[in-house]
């Protein structure tokens, strides 16, 4: 264990996830429409409040409960739904892959645990915060705070959601499901800090939306991760060669 | 609650965690190779780009023309506002209003 991991005793893990907190909230605010409109949408597909809860408090991802909800009020069998979840969240083993070398020095139970909250927005704000700090290993509390905020602020918006139900029209139509892109936005801006960073961001953005117009289901994504890295490898590996090229 | 519901939904959590927790220990079991590590630096950019550039450009599925696209000028009204005011929370909310004047008159 490192110096920078055994000064994780409790006061600086209590920093760290009110840290965790805090940051996350900028997408927290960003995803409240989303909560909002999938307990609005799930009451009127035919759900009761209970089950609409169940979900946000079982599944925690919320493409994947839209989905559900949608193929669950026109009648789809259970078994397309539970693998149409699946295929829809294989993104996460991507983002879990990635997060990994940050939490080597985490006791395995704290991985399993911090694993139920990562969604796309935990996953996110979390690796951020990791590569800003620039340490070899990322505090699992910050990760766990994160997650916290996230799930309990998905689980109020879908309880309100499913409580106003049938008496209010889907939030997301008046253009507040703007919230959510634009605070990825804000967290992609900063990260462009080089040519190759921007070649990443084009590409990516350039496979995604193909991928989005032509694959149903949340494949964009890896397509996306995919394209991004490969064209990032490939630039760095070029600028490794023209580096090493003896000059003349 | 229905009992079917309860089960299809607690077989879709349990699903959901299975693709979480998947690869979240591999760095801790085995040793990752160099060219995979480089590789991973360059998820959470690509991640960004795939949750912001669809939703933008083609945010009801169907890419849509620069002109009539509400998202598009929303989206460089809150970038614009971030990067003079560097504040992220401003820039977004100063973009999602703008999103919700657009809407009112368009």
């Amino acid at each position: 264990m490192d110096d920078a991991n055994r000064a994780q005793t409790p006061p600086a893990g209590r920093h760290q996830f009110r840290l965790g907190l805090t940051k996350t909230l900028p997408v927290v605010a960003g995803c409240v429409p989303f909560g909002l409109a999938y307990g609005v949408l799930s009451v009127q597909g035919g759900l009761t409040v209970a089950e609409t809860m169940l979900m946000s408090l079982v599944v925690f991802a919320g493409a994947s409960q839209f989905l559900a909800v949608g193929m669950f009020s026109s009648g789809v069998d259970g078994v397309t739904i539970v693998v149409s979840t699946l295929l829809i969240n294989v993104r996460h083993l991507v983002m879990g892959l990635s997060l990994s070398p940050y939490l080597t020095e985490v006791k395995p139970w704290w991985q399993r645990m911090l694993a139920f909250g990562m969604a796309d927005e935990t996953y996110l704000t979390t690796i951020t915060h990791y590569r800003e700090q620039g340490a070899e290993q990322g505090s699992p509390h910050f990760m766990l705070g994160s997650a916290v905020a996230m799930y309990v602020s998905w689980a109020i918006a879908s309880l309100v959601g499913a409580v106003a139900g049938n008496s209010v029209s889907d939030p997301l139509k008046w253009g507040l499901d703007f919230a959510m892109p634009a605070t990825f936005l804000t967290m992609l801006l900063p990260q462009v800090t080089s040519r190759r960073l921007f070649a990443v961001v084009t590409s990516a953005a350039l496979a995604a939306v193909s991928a989005y117009l032509l694959i149903p289901g949340k494949w964009y994504i890896l397509v996306a991760v995919l394209v991004g890295t490969l064209t990032g490898l490939t630039l760095e590996t070029r600028a490794d060669r023209i580096a090493e090229r003896p000059t003349p | 609650m229905r009992a079917y519901y309860v089960i299809i939904i607690v077989l879709m959590g349990v699903v959901t965690y299975a693709t979480r927790v998947g690869f979240i220990g591999v760095a801790r079991q085995f040793e990752l190779h160099p060219l995979l590590r480089r590789s991973l630096e360059y998820v959470p950019v690509s991640v960004l780009a795939a949750l912001v550039f669809p939703a933008i450009l083609a945010p009801s599925g169907r890419l849509e023309s620069p002109g009539t696209n509400v998202y598009l000028w929303a989206a460089a009204i809150t970038a614009g506002i971030f990067a003079w005011t560097r504040k992220p929370l401003v820039g977004i909310i100063v973009g999602v209003s703008s999103m919700i004047l657009l809407r009112r008159l368009t």
